[in-house]
């Protein structure tokens, strides 16, 4: 298999993900994108890792991005509940206090 | 893929008949259908056993009439009735979802006997990190039950997932950093590595005896296996005494019993993974293997070439006492359910976040400090037996048929570098 | 077809179909589930790309904690009314035409790049040892001659295929041997502080979380409960309607006793929890309306 094929997987997850951040209106719904879009820069990252000279830099950088992802799905997931404690919805839209 | 002979793996040994694609595709079927065995035939084993000791526990006998004296035909009879009973669902489940969950469990469950290497070279998967994708593949078992109790529309169901989600994310911690500290003992996160290195007479060489922090992260790790396969006294997910029955309230027949296999399957697995990381492996802890040795070069290429008799029965021996070994501590398992009384939920996670976490960083700690604190006064980093070090050069060197293990011998530059 | 092409077809195809369903999705829970199957599948690709270290973390890191934390969280919050989250036909229209694009743009761009001649540049660029110039030279540059992947690789104490955990290992802890222009091998400076301060930052998290997500002690107000309550009937009057869109799952009409459950807060005890357990008997099915 070549970088281009990998890399075009990588590019189907981060548009999905984009779209997932868009569309969704429920704020795990929007917290998936993200999950999706980080999954694909790490499969960006091991792509390059593996086929040009990035080499072991490529996955040590990937490793940092699961480790964000994680540590950015926990303050999320608590925002979402203070949010849900709030407004008892989870409904990104209606979090618009500050408009009025 | 699994080793047949001297270097050679099932796949390379395939394609040589069959061209590439075709030899992996034979290879992966085999691998496959000979897990499934395992995974299938031992629930049923197990069902049976625990029926049974159960039954002394609390003085009674157990099944005795089906299939002769000891009833042991009771899980095949308890089969049949599950297949011809009707697969509801309920009208306010999530359909889809209701019916995938089961599944979800059972090949999450069934998915950690791929990399599990039952004697040496007999592994689906043979990769450097198995001891962590084990971990990694143990801890998806809950997405099923998860979807599960959500699922099933009702709040009997959504309190068991509840409970089991938060159970499982807390006891993983605990559990992992049991599982590394006989991988720091080893220095490598490769099952077969660590097994091989548990060689020779028990209490020098196998790792539950290499230090004081290992004894006792053996036991913090067997408590933490029970509960995060969610079994008395950690069954908080299923408490048929307040929750009906938990996650799989709704569920009835095949589906149902897809949740038992994948819960007496994890229960193997867990057992498998404390054998091979804390209870010497496939070594019998006798030395036996070591007299036994010269057995490996008898019959080389002596059914089809490219295969080696001798070397395939004690392969075979070994596997019958790893997987003896592993039926014991399911056994403990068991035993331990009908003895121990359930905690409460709040119970449960104190358990978890106040006792066996701060227990097992300290267990992590003073294991990585006693070689140092023992090379530093003894002068050598062990009380007992030969150093693991020592140990892994020789398992790693005399043994052709190890695979491609221990990388630490085969860069020396890195090593030159580390010096 | 090889077999690493049959591997790569399966599990590329199965990652895409994931992400997709997980955009195109409106129910949250299906879409944790097909979350899962994009998340695993690409999980199968790192290992294609003989990075099996991370590919167990990502098993373990995302499928493990960070999509059962999602679900969690979908439990915890689902008691409000989920009606309306769907988006309108407008917003779907326009989140199409844009996906699209951007799908195009980024398919486009990556097959306009000639990579392999790009990665030539580089190497040539890059001083490497004569001896793995050499060696590779017989082969596709771009193909097989990973840096991470074999035993004659630049980057030291990476092993065979896939081995990379003690790679990774040494250089999380400043210990990145390579080799620099003189064909010798130093030691490159690693990843130490950048280790540091994760962990440091994972600290912080924890106990950013747990703050955040912290059980109030106290009511704000008595209108939270009332609210709450209301919200809760209201859902039920509703839930004929309600099937299949959004979160609808009728069990969660009573979310409250849940979180009691679990965090022991004491907010919502009075509103809609403990009527649940003595109103209703066990066998009754808190899914059908009442």
């Amino acid at each position: 298999m070549s970088l281009g094929a990998y890399l075009a997987v990588s590019a189907v997850l981060f548009a999905s993900g984009l779209t997932c951040m868009m569309t969704k209106r429920h704020a795990l719904g929007v917290l998936m994108g993200v999950e999706l879009i980080l999954n694909s820069a790490c499969l960006n990252l091991i792509a390059f890792a593996r086929y040009t000279t990035l080499g072991i830099d490529g996955q040590v950088f990937a490793l940092f991005v699961i480790v964000i992802a994680a540590a950015e799905a926990a303050v999320a997931l608590a925002i979402a509940l203070n949010y849900y404690n709030n407004f008892l919805t989870v409904d990104v839209d209606r979090g618009d206090e500050l408009k009025r | 893929m699994a080793m047949l002979a001297t270097g050679l793996t099932l796949e390379q040994f395939l394609s040589g008949y069959a061209g590439e694609f075709t030899g992996f595709l034979l290879a992966v079927l085999i691998h496959t259908l000979l897990l499934f065995h395992v995974f299938a035939v031992s629930p049923a084993f197990f069902i049976w056993l625990e029926r049974k000791v159960s039954g002394r526990i609390q003085d009674r006998l157990g099944p005795t009439r089906v299939g002769g004296k000891f009833g042991w035909l009771q899980s095949v009879a308890d089969g049949i009735k599950l297949i011809q009973k009707e697969d509801l669902a309920p009208a306010a489940a999530d359909q889809w979802l209701f019916r995938l969950a089961p599944y979800l469990a059972l090949v999450a469950s069934f998915t950690v006997f791929m990399v599990l290497p039952f004697s040496r070279g007999w592994a689906a998967v043979v990769i450097e990190s198995s001891v962590f994708l084990a971990l990694a593949i143990i801890s998806l078992e809950v997405l099923g039950i998860i979807l599960a109790g959500w699922s099933s529309g009702s709040k009997w169901a959504l309190f068991g997932s509840m409970r089991e989600a938060a159970q499982m994310v807390s006891y993983e911690i605990p559990l992992a950093l049991c599982a590394l500290i006989p991988v720091m003992a080893v220095g490598t996160l490769n099952f077969v590595t660590i097994a091989e290195v548990q060689s020779g007479f028990f209490l020098t060489n196998w790792l539950i005896f290499h230090d004081p922090f290992t004894f006792v992260a053996f036991f913090v790790y067997f408590t933490v296996a029970i509960a995060s396969v969610k079994r008395a006294p950690f069954d908080l997910a299923e408490a048929e005494s307040e929750l009906v029955a938990g996650f799989h309230t709704e569920y009835s027949g095949m589906r149902w019993s897809y949740f038992f296999l994948a819960e007496y399957a994890s229960m193997l697995s867990v057992s498998c993974v404390a054998v091979l990381l804390f209870l010497g492996g496939w070594w019998s802890g006798t030395g036996l293997e070591d007299l036994l040795a010269p057995v490996r070069n008898w019959g080389q290429n002596f059914p089809v070439q490219g295969f080696s008799a001798g070397n395939y029965a004690l392969n075979l021996l070994g596997a019958h006492i790893f997987l003896f070994k592993a039926s014991l501590l399911v056994t403990v398992q068991i035993w331990v359910r009908w003895t121990l009384p359930r905690l409460r939920i709040d119970q449960v996670m104190t358990t978890c976040l106040k006792y066996l976490i701060p227990i097992s960083c300290a267990l992590f700690l003073g294991a990585s400090l006693w070689p140092l604190t023992l090379t530093t006064i003894l002068g050598r980093p062990m009380l007992l037996g030969r150093p693991v070090g020592d140990r892994l050069y020789e398992a790693s060197h005399h043994s052709s048929s190890l695979p491609a293990a221990t990388n630490v011998t085969r860069t020396p530059a890195a090593q030159e570098v580390v010096r | 077809m090889t077999v690493l092409q049959f591997l790569f077809a399966v599990f590329a195809s199965t990652t895409c179909l994931g992400a997709v369903m997980v955009a195109l999705t409106q129910n949250i829970v299906r879409m944790a589930f097909w979350l899962m199957v994009s998340v695993a599948s690409a999980a199968g690709l790192f290992f294609l790309l003989h990075a099996d270290f991370l590919a167990a973390a990502q098993l373990l890191v995302y499928l493990g904690g960070t999509v059962v934390i999602l679900v969690f969280g979908v439990m915890l919050t689902a008691g409000g009314r989920t009606k309306s989250l769907s988006p309108t036909g407008g917003e779907t229209i326009l989140a199409a035409a844009l996906a699209l694009s951007l799908i195009m743009l980024l398919l486009f761009t990556v097959g306009s790049v000639d990579w392999e001649r790009l990665n030539t540049l580089a190497k040539a660029d890059q001083i490497l040892p004569s001896a793995v110039q050499l060696e590779n030279h017989t082969e596709p540059q771009l193909m097989e001659s990973s840096p991470t992947g074999d035993e004659r690789s630049p980057v030291l104490g990476a092993g065979r295929n896939g081995d990379t955990g003690h790679a990774l290992g040494s250089a999380m802890i400043g210990f990145r041997p390579q080799w620099n222009r003189e064909n010798q091998l130093v030691l490159g400076t690693g990843y130490l502080l950048p280790f540091e301060i994760i962990s440091v930052h994972l600290l912080v998290v924890l106990i950013g979380a747990a703050y955040l997500a912290r059980a109030k002690r106290q009511l704000p107000s008595s209108r939270r409960s009332t609210d709450a309550t209301s919200t809760s009937l209201l859902w039920d009057q509703d839930s004929a309607q309600l099937d299949g869109s959004g979160s609808a799952n009728p069990a969660l009409s009573h979310s409250s006793p849940v979180r009691d459950d679990l965090s022991r807060s004491q907010n919502l005890v009075s509103g809609t929890g403990f009527s649940m357990f003595s109103s209703e008997s066990p066998s009754q099915n808190s899914g059908e309306a009442s």
